[in-house]
């Protein structure tokens, strides 16, 4: 799998949030994206994931152009900024709709994962009952679930005790190594540059240097 | 489209606010049919009225004797917005949006939330007058309606008139229908505000103050009987089944080329 970005500008009420943006993102790698606070990171995932529209330039996935040619990439996991799901709902049963919609994955691979990120498949608990760290696992299994060929992860490791941090951080690795791309935005320099094969550095909406 | 569509009609049905809507429909149903029998009224018809008091015409969609039909006509618009047509916001707000996005082609999303919207409006609007009527068969007989009776019946150059008197159940499922159709036109018209709306109970308001702005409006230039409520009351009404008809069927595509057509352009931040 290849994503490329072409020329990428998004301007939103006259403030250019992503200018000139050129990446070309290939398998087997884990991506480690850094930037201040509203320099662009966000906003990228977005414009990847086909959440937002380009001004100018494009976001090619195997040649197919996001927003042209598919609506969005056609197998993508991400956490985007908080984790969200149906409140009434527990872990497992959102999982399942999410599954289902997605063209379903086996209910056995479902439970696999959410025991690997550290939740209770049984658990009947509401997801607006669960606590800061248990959401963020949630929207981790939701973005794994189904190994696709391109994870995106927006500040994955907020919340979450070291024990599960390490597990996540296994986890990500070995799917790097099944060939997937994985996009990762964290705070913490440490661990991004453990993780990362590649550090893109983004600043006011340009990528300052990668490599 | 199925599977989304599937996905969306159980969250309508799993949330408590379409229970409360059909329960506060069928709430007002009940009073009215006790208020009906404990006041006095059936009986009063036999001893006063030339013509008996019947079913067809003293449900809470047709009764002009006691003041519950004119609330429930009032208060429709709320009922037909609360089930679904905040759920987009709810979206949106949530983020949930963002997961979705990634899993369903956005018009088939915006499709099925306009169709689920427009259906669960229809439904709250309608099951508590079906229910009603059921209700009335029980102690109002059901003899065929006369004019000669006290009560509101459709006159001549009313829609379905005729059938009224021949087939009063029959006029009482066309009129349903059409109940039906007007409580999803409102129910999708609240859906297409909540693309702007900045607060989720403007939403739930929305239907209700549109159908007071419309009628007012519509009555400045003379044509009151265009108007959503005059359609969904029936009595008083000068339009033909067409007409009626062509109303309803262009705000629902007008409502729903808009939202499908607007949710698929907007940027998701």
């Amino acid at each position: 799998m290849e994503l490329v970005i072409k020329d990428y500008t998004k301007i939103i009420r006259k403030v250019t949030v992503l200018d000139q943006i050129n990446l070309t993102l290939t398998g087997g790698k884990i991506y480690g994206l850094r930037g201040k606070n509203g320099s662009g990171k966000t906003m990228l995932m977005r414009a990847i994931t086909g959440l937002i529209r380009p001004t100018a330039g494009y976001v090619a996935i195997d040649g197919k152009k996001i927003g042209k040619d598919i609506d969005f990439p056609q197998s993508v996991g991400a956490l985007i900024e908080n984790p969200s799901f149906i409140q009434e709902y527990s872990a497992m049963d959102n999982l399942k709709v999410l599954a289902n919609l997605s063209g379903g994955i086996p209910e056995e691979d479902i439970r696999s994962i959410l025991e690997r990120v550290g939740l209770n498949a049984q658990e009947s608990k509401p997801f607006g009952r669960f606590s800061l760290g248990m959401k963020q696992k949630l929207g981790i299994a939701a973005a794994v679930m189904g190994k696709p060929q391109l994870i995106i992860l927006d500040e994955p490791i907020n919340a979450l005790d070291e024990y599960t941090v390490e597990r996540i951080k296994e986890l990500l690795l070995e799917l790097r190594n099944e060939d997937r791309i994985i996009l990762v935005a964290c705070h913490d320099r440490e661990e991004l540059d453990y993780l990362s094969d590649v550090i893109i550095h983004i600043q006011e909406g340009r990528i300052v240097n990668d490599r | 489209m199925i599977e989304v569509l599937h996905f969306e009609w159980n969250r309508a049905m799993r949330s408590k606010r379409i229970w409360f809507v059909l329960g506060a429909g069928m709430l007002c149903s009940v009073l009215q049919a006790v208020h009906y029998e404990m006041g006095g009224i059936v009986k009063n018809f036999y001893e006063n009225s030339d013509y008996p008091i019947v079913c067809w015409l003293s449900y809470l969609g047709r009764d002009i004797q006691l003041f519950y039909r004119s609330l429930y006509y009032l208060i429709f618009p709320i009922m037909a917005a609360l089930p679904f047509a905040a759920s987009y916001y709810e979206d949106k707000q949530s983020g949930y949006q963002k997961v979705l996005f990634m899993k369903v082609k956005r018009n088939a999303y915006a499709a099925a939330k306009y169709l689920v919207a427009f259906v669960t409006g229809g439904l709250v609007t309608v099951l508590p007058l079906m229910f009603s009527l059921f209700l009335h068969a029980g102690f109002v007989p059901g003899y065929p309606p006369s004019e000669l009776s006290l009560q509101a019946v459709p006159l001549d150059g009313q829609p379905y008139c005729n059938i009224f008197y021949e087939h009063p159940f029959f006029y009482a499922v066309i009129f349903w229908g059409i109940d039906f159709l007007v409580g999803g036109c409102i129910a999708g018209i609240a859906l297409c505000f909540s693309l702007i709306a900045k607060m989720k109970y403007s939403i739930y308001v929305f239907g209700f103050v549109f159908c007071i702005l419309e009628r007012t409006i519509l009555y400045q230039f003379d044509c009151v009987n265009w108007a959503f409520s005059n359609i969904a009351e029936m009595t008083d009404l000068l339009l033909n089944g067409w007409e009626i008809f062509m109303k309803l069927i262009v705000t629902v595509i007008f409502s729903f080329a808009l939202f499908v057509g607007v949710l698929t352009r907007k940027d998701v931040l």
